[in-house]
């Protein structure tokens, strides 16, 4: 049985909480919260996070904390021993990240960052249709990801030192997929609103051009008063394959009862038995308790990051970013 | 009546635009002239209408020209109406090269005849309430937009670069780039573009980019004109913009009045569009303005415009950087 503690419980902390009660090979033992009461039967509540890293009866910790504390923490836990699950993006930084790796290679320690498109079988099955050449070469690959902007905890996702925006909060979703899919990126250009000084507003426009010569285009919005939308059209020789949220719809809930949610990160619904959240965590476990390899290593995580700070710079300056 | 020929049915558009031109009530079709005799020959014996041999001749007896040749072949035959003082309605893009373009723009003040381009999207009912919104103001200031033009490898002269001047990015930037200028009333200031051949093996030219502009304001725009659409896609293509304003966004699907028809006799899908004829739109307006001698709402500088910010991509594929303009 692994011992579980969350560090954070705003919407990725809930969503982690819901995933481990799915999830019989673990045991939630402690969450971190500091701002709201909360009281959970058999889970201890602390309200400092290194209490959860100090904890000795905790074997795996999961970060759901806001970006700039990524470091800190993981390297931490790593140092303590745990094993650890972090949120994306890995860091801040491209300078904490390798700190993160360095410390994950010093300590031999399992670490897992929660790309959890990988996760989304509308994305695993594009992946794998990709891979298996059913569109031939592909051309290029349209990925979009938007809706209104989040409401986190102390508002901290309008604080852009924190939590870098758009691109490297939400699109590096698809910045990961699209390396994951394609390859390693050669060169990116973007646009966006960063640095412009909007209040709650953030949206961008960014080209990868991957060394495979595939060209994906990713937009990321924090302006859409629409709810939470992903998107992606892939073209290749032999056809496309196209999804968008807002078409697959299953189910329409129009009670007028609904309130909207006051605070919370919008993120997608996907009404299946199993869902990515879990199937994610579940994967995390499984190479935790049986030694296996992760679908996504901390050098993918990095490299995410990489393609978002890199697409800021591109914004930043006005100019075409190498990455090779 | 206004009298009105066309010049050549190398682009498919001038099937259409005929058509237009026999339901104005205020147009009458005088002839057509194609560079390919048999061509124009089999479209006059179709339409029942007289085919002349000599460009000039048509010239002559008419007051205005439909212009639907290869892209290469706008400049001499719009140069070749303006001396005959005849206005022009010139298929997109407006020419292949910025001195082409030039010269037409320049010929046709010199020699005072309207010149309008072929832009017919601002005739489609959900594009210019679009235009209407913007216009309101509803979404605040305009920060950015991202569009498509998609379409289907058309082949024939459009994969000859001579004939064309370029691939998708050469036929499909001008549409959406006429329209966001329409819309904003501001001019591109940089083209970013990232091309290429992948999407058929068998042509060599490009079929596939995407292009990241900015506007006047650092508004920014992406654009993907990528002829992407297999032939088993249910329609021909696209013209689609979010626009992302300070108080909101809005989605334009240009041509998503659609019925689908799951044909099974065809074997396939398709969509059968019941939206506006906007090629309707784009003929009336130029015969209405020969009718009332007012210059055309869509002018050969709009075509002009819309064509040098594809020839920036192009030259920013070559380059490796963003390009200013005015080139």
């Amino acid at each position: 049985m692994l011992k579980v503690g969350i560090i954070g419980y705003g919407t990725m902390g809930r969503v982690h909480y819901n995933a481990y009660m799915c999830i019989p090979e673990t045991s939630l033992t402690a969450i971190c919260e500091e701002s709201q009461d909360i009281s959970i039967p058999n889970v201890k509540l602390y309200k400092n996070p290194y209490e959860i890293i100090k904890d000795p009866d905790i074997q795996l910790v999961d970060i759901c904390y806001p970006t700039p504390y990524h470091k800190n923490l993981s390297i931490s836990a790593l140092k303590e021993g745990k094993y650890v699950i972090c949120e994306k993006p890995l860091a801040r930084t491209l300078k904490e990240g390798e700190e993160i790796i360095e410390t994950v290679e010093k300590t031999k320690g399992k670490f897992f960052v929660g790309h959890v498109l990988r996760f989304f079988p509308q994305y695993e099955i594009a992946y794998s249709m990709i891979k298996n050449g059913n569109l031939g070469k592909v051309g290029i690959a349209n990925f979009r990801r938007g809706g209104p902007f989040p409401l986190g905890r102390r508002d901290w996702y309008a604080n852009f030192e924190m939590s870098g925006g758009v691109v490297l909060d939400m699109i590096i979703h698809d910045f990961d997929f699209a390396r994951w899919a394609f390859g390693d990126v050669e060169r990116i250009y973007a646009k966006g609103l960063a640095y412009r000084g909007y209040n709650h507003l953030d949206y961008a426009l960014v080209i990868l051009r991957h060394e495979s010569g595939v060209i994906s285009h990713v937009e990321g919005s924090w302006a859409h008063a629409e709810p939470f939308f992903m998107a992606y059209e892939i073209a290749g020789e032999k056809g496309i394959l196209e999804f968008d949220s807002r078409k697959s719809v299953p189910l329409r809930i129009n009670a007028k009862i609904m309130e909207e949610r006051k605070e919370g990160v919008a993120y997608p619904e996907s009404p299946l038995r199993e869902d990515p959240y879990t199937k994610e965590i579940k994967h995390f476990v499984d190479c935790i308790l049986n030694n296996k390899e992760p679908v996504v290593s901390v050098y993918d995580a990095y490299k995410a990051l990489e393609i978002s700070l890199k697409a800021l710079e591109s914004i930043e300056k006005g100019k075409v970013i190498s990455l090779r | 009546m206004v009298r009105i020929g066309m010049a050549s049915f190398a682009h498919m558009h001038a099937f259409s635009y005929i058509n237009c031109v026999l339901q104005n009530p205020d147009a009458k079709l005088v002839g057509i002239w194609d560079e390919n005799e048999e061509r124009g020959k089999i479209v006059a014996q179709n339409y029942k209408i007289k085919f002349y041999p000599s460009y000039e001749d048509l010239l002559k007896e008419i007051d205005g020209i439909i212009i639907c040749s290869s892209n290469k072949n706008h400049m001499p035959l719009t140069i070749k109406a303006s001396e005959f003082g005849i206005h022009v309605l010139c298929e997109k893009p407006l020419a292949t090269t910025i001195e082409d373009g030039k010269k037409m723009l320049e010929y046709a003040e010199k020699n005072k005849i309207f010149l309008m381009t072929a832009f017919p999207v601002r005739f489609a009912p959900p594009a210019y309430r679009v235009k209407e919104l913007l216009e309101s103001k509803i979404l605040g200031e305009i920060l950015a937009i991202k569009s498509s033009n998609h379409g289907r490898m058309p082949g024939g002269w459009f994969i000859d670069k001579d004939e064309a001047g370029g691939g998708a990015v050469m036929d499909h930037t001008v549409h959406v780039v006429d329209l966001i200028r329409w819309y904003t009333g501001k001019e591109f200031t940089s083209v970013y573009a990232e091309i290429d051949s992948r999407l058929h093996p068998e042509i060599n030219i490009d079929d596939c980019g995407i292009l990241l502009m900015t506007l006047e304001d650092e508004i920014f725009v992406s654009l993907d004109p990528s002829w992407s659409r297999p032939n088993v896609f249910p329609t021909w293509g696209d013209v689609t913009m979010e626009i992302i304003g300070t108080k909101g966004t809005i989605t334009l699907d240009v041509f998503a009045q659609n019925i689908v028809f799951y044909n099974e006799a065809g074997n396939r899908i398709t969509y059968e569009n019941w939206g506006s004829n906007m090629d309707y739109g784009l003929v009336s307006s130029f015969i209405n303005s020969i009718k009332e001698n007012k210059y055309p709402p869509v002018t050969g500088y709009d075509g002009y415009k819309a064509m040098e910010v594809a020839i920036s991509a192009y030259l920013s594929y070559e380059r490796g950087e963003p390009i200013r303009l005015p080139l």
